[in-house]
């Protein structure tokens, strides 16, 4: 039984909204004396609270109806309908949605407050809040949208902002470059994307193309069809959610502005391919084998970057690989059709990885864009809420108990394990191990030991409230998040899973009590070893190493991008050029050339005829006389 | 008072061009009284889009018998296959006007006379007819061309009229063959289009006669590998020119494919379907490369131009409702992009002198009403959802999906190939350093500003409220779907039972 709600549709139009207000006047005016700071910061500010506010109404919405009938939705408009194919405007509100919804548009609203205080002074201010705003506009229409068509609307939306916004600063070529890198590959995804939904359609679409209707239809699915389907939709979410192959952009991604990569590379964007796959879960679940797939995919991205972080020296890199390894999880999550498991690491990871980055963000602005780790050192005196709350978002994010990130991640590997894929479990604890490591070696570089650059360091300070408040919020969401969803060996109740069941197909595998202890103590002493080592090497103020052998070839990220570089960036160039400068004057002309040569050769074999003399006329002459007077009298005869 | 509105606007242009050609009257007033002409036809444009009822047949039907001997009539009419062409050709035009300010008299004249020559082309139901204004068509782009255009016009103006021409007359015997035909088969003489799919052809002669006029519509369209003409017409043309040849001109080659070639040759277009479908899929490629590589904007328009040319006749050759319906509405939406994107590369021109991409940047920074513009319209030249773009490729995919997966692959790369050809140029002509090239670049004036927001706004309102449009086509589109599809079924079931190659009436 759906329940009709109008306001839905509001929730993703007001940012978009002060989008188009925000970037309307700052295109009029920017070229002139630009408005006030307040009034756009006023006015980015205002959709995302409502947005956020308008979250908390569904959530409780959909509380006090039954857990089966917890559905919302709200049809606009039809969109586009030929033949079959009806897409309406729609949007959908269940519990997964829901979850995703008060997420995003929490964090997307401190994420604004906190860009008021970070990016003040600059001379973009409002193009960058009516980008912003546009941003998560677009994300609020993917998590809402009530079928794969609208979600489709979203996810180009936000590939479109993560462009705009990571090529910010577009005096600077690389960053524009960044931003191209980040829009192409993004589509390179899109086209599974646009091809699975294409082949679904065709499929099972033809009774409705929206989330209800093709999970009434799933039966109808043959396996080789639904196969094709989810690796085809898994493609996408590898372009989205930044896995192998397709992570390159991310690491770039860093590019934009700090706030930017906290809600890109951690709340939002890059989430989107983990929600998509959980939102499909039942065709996934239709599907084991590519399941499989998914989840091996995801576990190896998760190592491969774990192992770039390992060696990064800019804050924000280390970051970035941590979030593609850390999606790597989710992936795995998922693919192990412990969807709830991923979602939730979805959901914890929002919190101490936008805590992470902001935090991040509040040091390279003391340090006047400094983001080398090896030029700082000591700052824990001078930012002391900066450093509290980003210990806090670094124990979250190597897993610590009883943090938030320990339990989302405990869960997928406990899946792991009960699901019968010790590989990836084994995988996955490792990475823990490396995660802690590489985690704590950036605390310990940036906060302990001795500062590596005294003038930076005496000018330090701890950022202004509206910077620091957002993370203190942040931080508390890091440590508690955790327990929404408690497992029962904890005495919890699992809520998060439970409140999600409605919304996904999933079997939860059984395994005794033992197992689970074993995979928690596993991680745990995995995340114990890492940080040791991390105390141990850079706590007192450890040197920038030189890197040789192995850790020279992971600080240059295996030379993935160079191969890339190599392998199809330059070769699709030298198609271009080849074809421009010899396949088309020359070999597709083919057709016309040979006219006109053809043409050219006529012209000259009837010139010899042409000699101009009178007497050799009168010889042709008096041959076509001749000629004519034989046929005539031919046919007299 | 609509009972002529067709006639009207195909002549109203043609005879206000050839006054204008013929009386001295200055460059100002000549601008002037163009712009007026074609806001007014805009009008009747919009009334006639607005009272369109969508059924499948024909609406604003004009018949008046020409020549009798010969059954051919003078024949009007719209129906949902050549609506939305009409609605480029009618809606795009007063932009030109306003835009380009400093052409002469006589370059004025020639674009009234091209904009009626379209009209008629789009609206004529009777071959002849079509055929008539197909080839005045011709006539002022070769003028505009050839006057008006840049250094190397003459070669490029020789090159497009031969190609042209040499389509044109192929056309011809076709059509000569397709009234004689009919003159066998039913003892009357016809060239009326509803009396000719009556017609059932077979054997080499027709096999012929289709590829006859499909070569004529390809070097239009131009498909792939009849497109060699483009890169160098489209290049030196001047601007408002390129704009009409791809905006419109470009689009009734696909317009008659659909309108004539469909409904008169159904097995044969069922037989070439994939040999048509795979030229326009590698066109689209093709070209799409060859974009990457141009360094004058201008050009690299022309070939990207090309590529999604390639995708609109995609969706034709699927066979199915999704992809046709697809293509008739990418048509308009590429008018308003990619015929836009020239008019923006038109009026940097003017103001620069210049377009060579690696000597630009920085404009975003002098002219940020201008980029945001220009970006919106390449945004919707790569099919991003909430443009025009979107809705026409993604049901081109979806249909070209089903008639063949591999080529339905191959035809969804031109989301991946469009956005890196059109980025890099962006970055290369907007962003990066400012160059002193670019210092006296100013913006967009409130006046340019009035110009282009209507077609912005159809932009962003095409791809949010596609409906409006499709439901006036669907009908149509259904109808020609189900035309091709009952016929193709009984020829198979006819070679099956019978000789094959048998010339046999239709039940």
């Amino acid at each position: 039984m759906e329940h009709s709600a109008n306001y839905l549709g509001l929730i993703p139009l007001l940012p978009l909204t002060g989008a188009l207000v925000i970037g309307l006047l700052h295109m009029m005016t920017c070229t002139g004396k630009p408005l006030p700071e307040k009034l756009y910061s006023t006015l980015a500010c205002i959709g995302p609270l409502l947005s956020f506010f308008m979250a908390l109404v569904v959530f409780f919405h959909l509380r006090d109806m039954a857990p089966e009938d917890r559905f919302l939705s709200h049809i606009a408009f039809t969109w586009f309908a030929i033949g079959d194919l009806h897409v309406d405007m729609g949007f959908l509100a269940d519990p997964l949605s829901a979850l995703m919804l008060i997420f995003v548009s929490f964090i997307g609203s401190l994420i604004h407050i906190y860009s008021i205080g970070y990016m003040a002074g600059d001379e973009n201010y409002g193009k960058f809040f009516a980008y912003l705003n546009l941003f998560l506009g677009s994300m609020l229409i993917l998590v809402l949208g009530n079928g794969p068509v609208v979600m489709f609307v979203g996810w180009e939306g936000v590939g479109l902002c993560s462009y705009l916004l990571i090529s910010f600063y577009t005096k600077d070529t690389d960053n524009v470059l960044a931003g191209n890198k980040a829009f192409i590959v993004n589509r390179i995804g899109d086209l599974g994307f646009v091809l699975g939904m294409s082949f679904l359609f065709w499929a099972i679409g033809s009774g409705g193309f929206d989330y209800l209707s093709l999970k009434e239809n799933t039966h109808l699915l043959t396996p080789g069809i639904g196969f094709a389907v989810c690796l085809l939709l898994f493609v996408g979410a590898c372009g989205k959610s930044a896995q192998i192959p397709l992570y390159v952009w991310l690491p770039d991604a860093m590019a934009g502005p700090t706030p930017v990569s906290a809600l890109i590379h951690a709340a939002t964007m890059v989430t989107a391919g983990v929600y998509m796959v959980a939102r499909f879960s039942f065709i996934y679940a239709h599907v084991p084998a590519a399941g499989t797939i998914v989840a091996w995919v995801g576990i190896l991205t998760a190592l491969l970057s774990a192992i770039f972080g390992m060696f990064q020296k800019d804050i924000k890199k280390i970051l970035a690989y941590s979030t593609v390894s850390q999606l790597g999880y989710m992936f795995a999550g998922v693919g192990l059709a412990a969807y709830s498991a991923g979602i939730f690491h979805v959901f914890t990871h929002a919190f101490f990885k936008a805590l992470l980055f902001l935090g991040a963000g509040s040091v390279i602005y003391a340090l006047h864009h400094q983001q080398d780790i090896w030029k700082m050192g000591g700052l824990k005196k001078k930012m002391p809420t900066t450093y509290a709350t980003m210990l806090i978002g670094a124990l979250a994010l190597a897993g610590c108990p009883p943090f938030s990130g320990f339990f989302s991640k405990d869960e997928i590997l406990f899946s792991a394990l009960a699901s019968g894929h010790p590989g990836i479990w084994f995988i996955g604890v490792t990475v823990a191990g490396m995660t802690a490591y590489y985690t704590f070696r950036m605390i310990f570089l940036v906060f302990h030991g001795k500062p590596r650059d005294q003038e930076a360091y005496d000018h330090a300070h701890e950022p202004p409230p509206v910077m620091t408040v957002p993370l203190i919020i942040l931080a508390a969401g890091a440590a508690f998040a955790g327990v929404l969803n408690l497992p029962g060996i904890f005495g919890g109740h699992m809520s998060v899973s439970h409140w999600l069941a409605p919304s996904l197909v999933e079997h939860h595998p059984h395994a005794s009590v033992w197992v689970e202890l074993f995979a928690m103590l596993a991680s745990i002493a995995a995340v114990v070893v890492g940080i040791t080592i991390a105390y141990k090497k850079f706590s007192q103020g450890a040197e920038e190493p030189v890197f040789t052998g192995f850790a020279k070839f992971g600080y240059h990220k295996f030379y993935v991008d160079e191969i890339y570089n190599a392998v199809f960036v330059q070769p699709y160039k030298a198609i271009g050029s080849l074809i421009s400068r010899i396949f088309e004057p020359n070999v597709t002309d083919i057709h016309v050339k040979l006219s006109t040569w053809i043409y050219k050769k006529c012209g000259k074999g009837f010139k010899v005829l042409q000699v101009g003399y009178v007497r050799v006329y009168a010889i042709y002459m008096v041959i076509g006389l001749s000629l004519m007077s034989f046929f005539l009298s031919q046919s007299i005869n | 008072m609509f009972e002529y509105a067709l006639s009207v606007m195909i002549f109203l242009p043609i005879l206000a061009g050839l006054l204008l050609l013929l009386c001295p009257v200055s460059k100002g007033a000549a601008r002037a009284i163009g712009f007026i002409i074609s806001v007014v036809i805009l009008f009747i444009g919009i009334e006639i889009f607005l009272g369109f009822s969508g059924k499948s047949g024909m609406e604003y039907v004009e018949h008046h018998s020409w020549i009798p001997s010969l059954g051919v009539n003078y024949a009007l009419g719209i129906d949902g296959i050549s609506l939305l062409v009409l609605v480029a050709a009618t809606f795009l035009f007063p932009m030109v006007f306003s835009v380009f300010k400093t052409k002469t008299k006589g370059f004025y004249g020639n674009l009234l006379l091209a904009q009626g020559a379209m009209i008629g082309a789009i609206a004529a139901t009777d071959l002849i007819l079509f055929y008539v204004f197909w080839e005045i068509m011709l006539l002022p782009i070769f003028f505009m061309i050839g006057i008006y255009g840049g250094e190397k016009r003459l070669p490029a103006t020789l090159k497009l009229t031969i190609y042209t021409i040499a389509g044109s007359l192929l056309m011809l015997a076709a059509l000569i063959y397709v009234g004689t035909s009919y003159h066998e088969q039913f003892g009357k003489w016809s060239f009326n289009i509803a009396d000719l799919s009556a017609l059932s052809l077979g054997g080499g002669f027709a096999v012929l006669a289709f590829l006859m006029f499909m070569v004529a519509f390809a070097i239009k369209i131009p498909l792939f590998p009849f497109h060699t003409w483009l890169p160098d017409g489209y290049t030196e043309a001047p601007t408002s020119a390129t704009f009409v040849l791809s905006a419109i001109m470009a689009k009734i080659g696909v317009y008659g494919v659909i309108r004539f070639v469909i409904p008169v040759f159904e097995i044969e277009f069922t037989r070439f379907a994939v040999l048509f479908s795979l030229l326009g899929v590698a066109g689209m490629m093709y070209c799409g490369l060859a974009a990457i590589a141009q360094k004058d904007m201008k050009r690299m328009l022309a070939f990207s131009s090309a590529s999604h040319m390639g995708i609109i006749a995609l969706g034709v050759f699927c066979l199915n409702v999704q992809a046709l319906a697809g293509s008739l509405f990418q048509i308009i939406a590429h008018a308003t992009s990619t015929g836009v994107l020239f008019l923006f590369v038109g009026l940097m021109e003017e103001r620069l002198e210049n377009r060579d991409i690696d000597s630009l940047g920085g404009i975003a920074y002098r002219a940020p009403v201008f980029a945001t513009f220009f970006a919106i319209a390449m945004l919707a030249s790569v099919g991003l959802p909430g443009t025009s773009g979107f809705i026409g490729e993604f049901l081109i995919i979806l249909g070209a999906i089903k008639f063949s997966s591999f080529i339905g692959f191959l035809a969804g790369t031109t989301l991946v190939i469009g956005v890196c050809y059109m980025l890099w140029m962006f970055q290369r002509v907007f962003f990066e350093k400012s160059k002193e090239s670019t210092d006296s670049f100013a913006d967009l004036t409130t006046g340019e500003i009035l110009t282009f927001v209507p077609v912005i706004l159809l932009i962003i309102g095409m791809g949010i409220f596609p409906q409006s449009f499709l439901e006036k086509i669907e009908p149509t589109a259904q109808q020609h779907i189900a035309q091709i599809s009952a016929v193709s079924q009984s020829q198979v079931a006819d070679t099956t039972v019978q000789n094959p190659g048998h010339n046999n009436h239709k039940n």
